[in-house]
């Protein structure tokens, strides 16, 4: 087994995506914010590509790099007003976003329980 | 990263509070429905939002995109209000027209409903940003 049994992969790409959850929640609260400003393009974390290729690498150290970048989401054409928010869809992309905040919340939680019980041997 | 706990709780209170201001002004516009004068009537008043850029020291690359929203102004609207006939009146001209403002109630009630479902869905993020703060406090626990 690993010597570092705490600090393990799946701790490190768990903590890395809750922070880039955190983020994200940020970014979507402020097109929320922004549903009525005229001329307001929603915006998105762009990061998905470089955390695959990370993973997939092997080498997690680099968990580091992934650094989100904000982009302008053009896929909704605008409003008249220039402004291309939806409700539904920020509600929907901040619920699924709350949804893998919790289960990846849960997975490290599981984690350390398990840890726990097997230090205690009961 | 900036060390916040509750991810994007001050974008959501700036939208919140962009949000009660335009409640506020469209409150001023119905008191006003009916207020004369005699330069003109009231005229409708309504918000500009503009998005905020984060400037504070602690901005990362992703969080100076992200300020929220403000009312950049309030503005009047110039369109000229409905006349009536009322001689007796004191604001009335000299051919016995008063300018009544050019308040519509139902464009008002729009407003006032649009701003209280945006406000709601500002507040429900904010319910959901600090879930995930109680979430992140007991983990490990």
């Amino acid at each position: 087994m690993a010597v570092n049994f705490i600090n393990d992969d799946s701790t490190l790409i768990a903590n890395k995506m809750m922070s880039l959850a955190m983020e994200r929640q940020q970014v979507i609260s402020n097109n929320m914010a922004n549903a009525s400003t005229p001329g307001y393009i929603r915006k998105d974390l762009d990061f998905q590509k470089k955390l695959a290729e990370v993973i997939q690498s092997g080498d997690l150290s680099q968990l580091h790099d992934v650094k989100p970048q904000l982009v302008d989401d053009n896929a909704d054409a605008p409003k008249l007003d220039g402004n291309n928010v939806e409700i539904s869809k920020e509600m929907t992309q901040m619920m699924q976003n709350g949804v893998l905040f919790n289960l990846l919340a849960r997975a490290y939680n599981t984690k350390m329980n398990i840890i726990r019980s097997s230090m205690k041997g009961a | 990263m900036a060390f916040e706990l509750i991810p994007g709780s001050g974008i959501l209170a700036s939208g919140m509070s962009a949000e009660r201001e335009r409640m506020e002004i469209v409150a001023s516009n119905l008191a006003n429905a009916n207020s004369t004068g005699p330069n003109g009537a009231y005229r409708r008043r309504f918000a500009v939002f503009q998005t905020v850029l984060n400037d504070g020291l602690d901005a990362t690359e992703v969080a100076s995109g992200l300020g929220g929203v403000k009312v950049s102004s309030v503005e009047q609207d110039s369109s000229a209000g409905n006349k009536i006939y009322a001689p007796y009146h004191p604001n009335a001209g000299p051919d016995g027209m008063v300018e009544v403002p050019n308040v519509s109630p139902m464009e008002e009630m729009m407003d006032l409903v649009t701003a209280t479902r945006a406000y709601e869905t500002n507040l429900s993020a904010m319910k959901q940003a600090k879930d995930m703060a109680d979430k992140t406090i007991q983990l490990g626990k």
